[in-house]
């Protein structure tokens, strides 16, 4: 299900004063299984951006694709174009509401035609695939649950739909370190079993560990494009648009201006631990 | 006789729910402040660190120990206005702390509460913006402002009412890089600068690096407390207590273990890249 963005812009309270060009002439493409962070400082473009790629905002101008076919043309399906993109808003703990977490999760496929045993069973899956043992969790009132399991219930009923793409904003945002690592190591997992995913994220770590394409916003364009490496290795350029940059790609900087051979496009803990050890180990 | 203690709590034990079920989310806690110091309480989501930091301003009330801020008892009814105006807090989220269509209003609101004579609101409200790096932007509309300039000026709202004691709960963990860096930078001036007492709740292990001393807690306790040193170039303790150590140690413990020491445990990235240039 390749999305596929053409020469789209993108206006808020179009004619009245208070009009925002959010987004301007964009156009990118994200294949099948793909890893995209979207970076951006705050009024970039990039929510917007992926409110377009959800469906739930119409451009000016300019066509949204999904799978080549136009998703604001008449006739399409865009009930099930809610199924097959699941987006992930920030703060997701706070759209729960039902009385139990099973009912909460069920929600989305009420209307989705299914039979109830499938929805049951969709639904003690995805809770089972966001690490909850289901008869343990079923019953409980999803208002009592911790910040953290609020958000993997959240996204258990996105997940429910069997979307496609995933689209997550800023999930990671006030996770401690340890939640962090494992919701996102359930992410990557995701992606490797075919899943699309598009992360909105100001975490530099975050970024260069698990995506493997990033895109940049500045100002409601697309500012970079690229695989992790290059993109992320550009610190001065991310700088000058607000970002944040990697620890290791920091350090890695830092060295290299003392002399220290790092290899370029070192921007992953990993990758700075390896150019460090063979390095000391070679002295 | 005045005591050094800004913050002092003796056994601290809480509790959201009563009866058989009811779990302790604080269990006997000591936990004190001295005037002037910088204390970021760290620990995971859930370990009671922000159920912890509302008794300080007596907006969770105190159900077994003892606890005095400023000198005042957090039980005492009588005094709890001016408890809530020595101790001020800003909490995590930059859109739900105000209370008025334009800046200027929302921090005359306490001024005007603590029957502030009319003539000086003005002025008080200008300085308090001033120090947060707001100036005249008074008649600004707070959704009109980044995340971290709401913050800033939640912020001002708290000290236009001169508290000798802040309260920062998770204040930077839904800011942007940049609003990250605004507040952070706020928060240092105030305690170097204006010698608040200033207690910074965060699961950041960065950004209790420059604290005067850190306290860890887990499942309600106090696990330890020492020096950001002490405390941070630990990885035993912190990853027994599912912190993360900073980037710099955990470089330094997985060099360690490849065999590479360095001299001392660095704790943040400039002190890495000097360790390693010394070996090197």
């Amino acid at each position: 299900m390749p999305v596929e963005l053409k020469h789209v812009t993108c206006t808020y309270s179009p004619g009245t004063s208070q009009e925002i060009r959010a987004v301007t002439d964009l156009s990118l493409k994200i294949q099948d299984g793909e890893f995209v962070a979207v970076m951006g400082r705050t009024g970039s473009g990039k929510s917007t951006l992926i409110q377009l790629v959800a469906g739930l905002l119409e451009p000016d101008s300019g066509q949204v694709l999904l799978d080549g076919l136009d998703i604001h043309a008449r006739g399409y399906d865009r009930s099930a174009l809610r199924r097959r993109v699941g987006i992930v808003f920030q703060y997701p703990e706070y759209q729960l509401f039902e009385i139990t977490v099973e009912k909460d999760v069920a929600f989305g496929l009420k209307h989705s035609g299914l039979k109830p045993e499938e929805i049951s069973l969709r639904v003690r899956l995805a809770l089972e695939r966001m690490g909850f043992s289901f008869e343990e969790i079923r019953k409980e009132s999803p208002l009592c649950l911790s910040g953290g399991e609020k958000r993997r219930v959240a996204i258990a009923g996105i997940l429910a739909a069997h979307p496609g793409i995933l689209i997550l904003d800023e999930p990671v945002a006030g996770l401690d370190p340890l939640a962090r690592r494992e919701f996102l190591q359930m992410i990557r997992q995701f992606q490797e079993e075919g899943m699309t995913v598009i992360m909105v994220s100001h975490n530099a770590d975050a970024v260069a560990e698990y995506a493997g394409r990033v895109l940049v916003m500045a100002e409601g364009r697309l500012e970079m494009d690229g695989d992790t490496r290059t993109v992320m290795s550009d610190l001065q350029r991310l700088r000058s648009l607000h970002l944040d940059t990697s620890a290791a790609g920091q350090a890695a900087e830092l060295l290299r201006q003392r002399g220290v051979e790092i290899p370029d496009q070192t921007v992953r803990y990993d990758e700075l631990l390896g150019a460090l050890t063979e390095m000391m180990v070679k002295s | 006789m005045k005591t050094k203690k800004e913050i002092d709590g003796k056994k601290i034990s809480f509790s959201y729910l009563t009866g058989p079920k009811a779990d302790l989310v604080l269990r006997e806690i000591d936990f004190y402040a001295n005037r002037g110091e910088l204390v970021a309480v760290l620990g995971r989501n859930g370990c009671g660190k922000s159920t912890l930091a509302r008794h300080f301003n007596a907006l969770l009330p105190l159900q077994q120990g003892e606890l005095t801020v400023g000198g005042i008892d957090v039980r005492n009814q009588e005094e709890i206005w001016r408890l809530r105006r020595l101790c001020g807090m800003v909490f995590q989220n930059p859109d739900n702390q105000f209370v008025s269509s334009v800046l200027e209003e929302d921090i005359a609101f306490g001024l005007e509460n603590y029957e502030t004579p009319e003539e000086q609101i003005p002025e008080k409200t200008e300085a308090a913006l001033r120090l947060v790096g707001l100036d005249g932007m008074g008649k600004r509309a707070p959704h009109t402002l980044s995340g971290g300039q709401k913050q800033r000026a939640a912020l001002a709202g708290v000290l236009a009412l001169d508290p000798s004691v802040l309260i920062f709960d998770e204040a930077t963990a839904m800011l942007d890089p940049d609003g990250r860096r605004e507040v952070l930078a706020v928060i240092r001036r105030l305690h170097r600068e204006a010698g608040k007492t200033i207690i910074m709740i965060t699961h950041y292990a960065e950004e209790a690096v420059e604290a005067d001393r850190i306290v860890l807690m887990e499942k309600g306790r106090i696990a330890a407390s020492g020096t950001p040193r002490e405390v941070l170039a630990d990885q035993k303790l912190l990853s027994g207590l599912g912190l993360a150590p900073p980037f710099p140690v955990k470089m330094y413990y997985d060099l360690l273990s490849a065999g590479i020491q360095l001299e001392r445990c660095p704790l943040t990235t400039e002190e890495l890249v000097e360790e390693l240039c010394r070996l090197n």
